[in-house]
């Protein structure tokens, strides 16, 4: 009776095991898991930062990139959060509200260079190439707390490459310009599209995109054209007697048109405002909101191998190689420093 | 019997210890360090080439989904709700950009599927389980490769990590992030062998669905050469009238085999073959379990006498295509 009682000891914890599912924390996104990865975490918390307006509305994660307090992150975020207030940099350990300074931009990458009181030195190398293999582990630096993670992982999943920048829109229907007058008259706003949140009317007649005059339907979607989604564009329109300056975030044309909207968009929540036109770019599958594009993409050996640009979707997610962030930080840096030159004003 | 029972709870801790010593990281309850973590990396790596290799897009009309080569001679295992009605065109795409010109085979309630390329050279392939009931184990890691959002050329097939989160005999589950366009596509285990197949997404990206191996091998048969229904070309209702039972013509198809062999609206079956019909079901089940182009002798009542009439089975004619791509049925 002993030894059956014994047996059945060994075996049953086996086969609980066997019959239940996989507990939480020991999934890949799980606490036990993702504790492996703590020294790339310490790395990853010397520079990650948290953006914040106000007193607490977050926009977005930074990434320090000098010892000189400098943090990037993806402008289109920050620029569409609009929000008023103290622009404000959080980060663990450091005073808990930094004031922020934003000093430059650049559109074809889509970042923005912030000027911080900081002084903490970035613990990562510069990664040296941007060929990055598929399947290699990689760490982004996120917003955490005692009881969440400053880190999640995952890995690489497909080569680096460009990703064409794909259709903007503001959002209307068209009506036909006619000859004799100026402008191109709105026949339509589309629900919820940018054109609508900016303020635009069915019967407004849109004058000018960014001080280009517009006057036929070819004319608009030309002007429109230039731009990339998420990009905040000025637009005059002619409203009965009066003009109004309208400022109008762009949105992607599968997006702001729900009939156009894919079952992949519908099943993936909230996607980056702007997540095509890259020159390059490294693909993981790590999951993060549209809210945490901006911190840093680590491999395990704490190399920094990019910024996290990009939630394409549920399972695609974008970082701009560290390259292409030298190659930005070298062009900008005359702009920079002059801008930061009074960023405690 | 104190010495027997020492003797069997030292053994019974040596067993259960023992594995955590000699246990490679990627068996592991969790890896424990970076060492660890780059052992999985190192591990999935090697792999990963042929799996990608082997791994394929299938079109149909408009919609997309992925499958795996799994031999030479072209046989493809996918989801059944990608591969479709059996007999349909599939182009199949390789990861090397050639393609190739395929056709759907069986599919099955668990969702598994198969495609044959038809004419096949140079394939690459890929193993998977052979064993009939063998289930992956829970927490065991494994890598998902499929196309999510359907091909693109410059991206390739889209690989990602995950953990099995259950095995139930014909279908698992794992936090491998998965869209739409995944269906069909490979699950592989640290070995290169194809374990499982996309099958449904939930509304969590970390909790998908894939159809088991031991679902192909139930039914390989019916999957690899799916028999196809004898066709006849009737709408039939049950007949019941003083204890006559039988299935009535309401409807024969124009151009049908029926109508070839000259049935006629209001004939009341009787038999197909030496079974009687008593319902109209029956008339579907028995025409169903033939193939098309044998013959089948009915009896019939026209009239108020009885007949015997031989008519030679057709196949379906082909359906309207359906059903997006990436989107299983539900159950």
């Amino acid at each position: 009776m002993k030894k059956l009682f014994i047996l059945i000891l060994a075996l049953g914890p086996l086969h609980a095991t066997a019959a239940s599912s996989l507990p939480s924390d020991l999934r890949t996104d799980g606490k036990t898991v993702v504790a492996a990865f703590s020294d790339v975490g310490k790395i990853a918390r010397s520079c990650t930062v948290q953006i914040i307006y106000g007193s607490s509305y977050k926009i977005a994660i930074g990434t320090l990139v000098n010892d000189e307090g400098l943090v990037v992150t993806k402008h289109s975020e920050l620029d569409t959060a609009k929000a008023g207030g103290t622009l404000r940099i959080s980060m663990p350990g450091a005073k808990r509200y930094n004031r922020g300074k934003i000093v430059a931009h650049d559109n074809a990458t889509d970042l923005v260079f912030i000027a911080t009181d900081l002084t903490r030195k970035p613990g990562y190398t510069w990664a040296k190439t941007d060929e990055i293999a598929p399947a290699t582990w990689v760490v982004a630096g996120v917003a955490g707390s005692k009881t969440r993670p400053y880190v999640r992982a995952g890995i690489t999943s497909a080569t680096a490459r460009a990703i064409p920048k794909t259709g903007a829109v503001i959002g209307i229907l068209m009506g036909n310009a006619v000859s004799e007058r100026k402008g191109v008259p709105v026949r339509e706003v589309t629900s919820k599209g940018p054109s609508e949140k900016a303020g635009m009317k069915n019967g407004d007649v849109i004058l000018s995109i960014e001080g280009e005059a517009v006057n036929s339907t070819e004319e608009l979607k030309k002007a429109v054209g230039k731009h990339d989604a998420g990009e905040t564009i000025t637009v005059v329109v002619q409203r009965k007697e009066e003009q109004k300056t309208l400022k109008i975030t762009l949105g992607y044309r599968e997006l702001v048109f729900a009939s156009l909207k894919s079952r992949n968009d519908k099943l993936s929540g909230k996607v980056s405002v702007r997540r095509t036109g890259f020159e390059k770019v490294i693909q993981h599958e790590v999951t993060l909101a549209p809210s945490e594009m901006g911190g840093p993409l680590l491999d395990l050996k704490g190399r920094l191998l990019g910024i996290n640009i990009a939630r394409r979707n549920r399972v695609e997610f974008f970082a701009l190689p560290a390259s292409l962030i030298q190659k930005v930080i070298k062009a900008k840096s005359a702009e920079i420093a002059e801008a930061s030159k009074d960023k405690n004003k | 019997m104190h010495k027997l029972k020492n003797l069997l709870l030292t053994a019974g801790l040596a067993a259960m210890m023992l594995p955590a010593a000699d246990q490679a990281p990627w068996e592991k309850t969790a890896p424990k360090s970076l060492a660890d973590l780059l052992a999985i990396q190192e591990k999935v790596q090697t792999m990963l080439d042929d799996a990608m290799a082997a791994t394929v897009t299938l079109q149909m009309g408009g919609s997309s989904g992925s499958g795996v080569i799994i031999s030479d001679d072209g046989l493809v295992l996918t989801a059944g709700h990608v591969s479709g009605t059996p007999g349909r065109k599939v182009t199949v795409v390789l990861a090397d950009g050639r393609k190739f010109e395929g056709k759907a085979l069986g599919k099955n309630k668990a969702d598994a599927g198969m495609v044959k390329i038809l004419k096949p050279k140079d394939l690459p392939t890929s193993h998977y389980e052979t064993h009939k009931t063998n289930l992956p184990k829970v927490g065991q890691w494994v890598v998902s490769v499929g196309n999510p959002g359907g091909l693109d050329a410059k991206r390739g097939a889209v690989v990602r990590l995950g953990r099995i989160i259950f095995a139930r005999p014909d279908t698992l589950r794992s936090d491998c992030k998965l869209l739409g366009g995944d269906s069909g596509g490979p699950l592989f285990n640290l070995d290169g062998t194809v374990i499982g197949i996309h099958s449904r997404i939930s509304g969590e990206p970390d909790q998908n669905y894939h159809v088991s191996m031991p679902a192909f091998h139930s039914d390989w048969g019916n999957l690899s050469d799916p028999a196809t229904p004898g066709f006849l070309g009737v709408t039939a209702v049950d007949y019941d009238e003083d204890n006559f039972k039988g299935a009535e013509l309401e409807v024969v198809r124009d151009s049908s085999p029926a109508k070839k062999a000259g049935l006629k609206v209001g004939d009341i079956i009787t038999m197909v073959d030496d079974k009687d019909v008593k319902a109209s079901r029956d008339l579907t089940t028995f025409i169903g379990k033939l193939r098309p182009g044998t013959k089948a002798k009915l009896k019939l009542l026209r009239d108020k006498k009885e007949m015997e009439i031989e008519v030679t089975l057709g196949s379906r004619p082909a359906a309207q295509p359906r059903l997006p791509f990436g989107f299983p049925p539900r159950r």
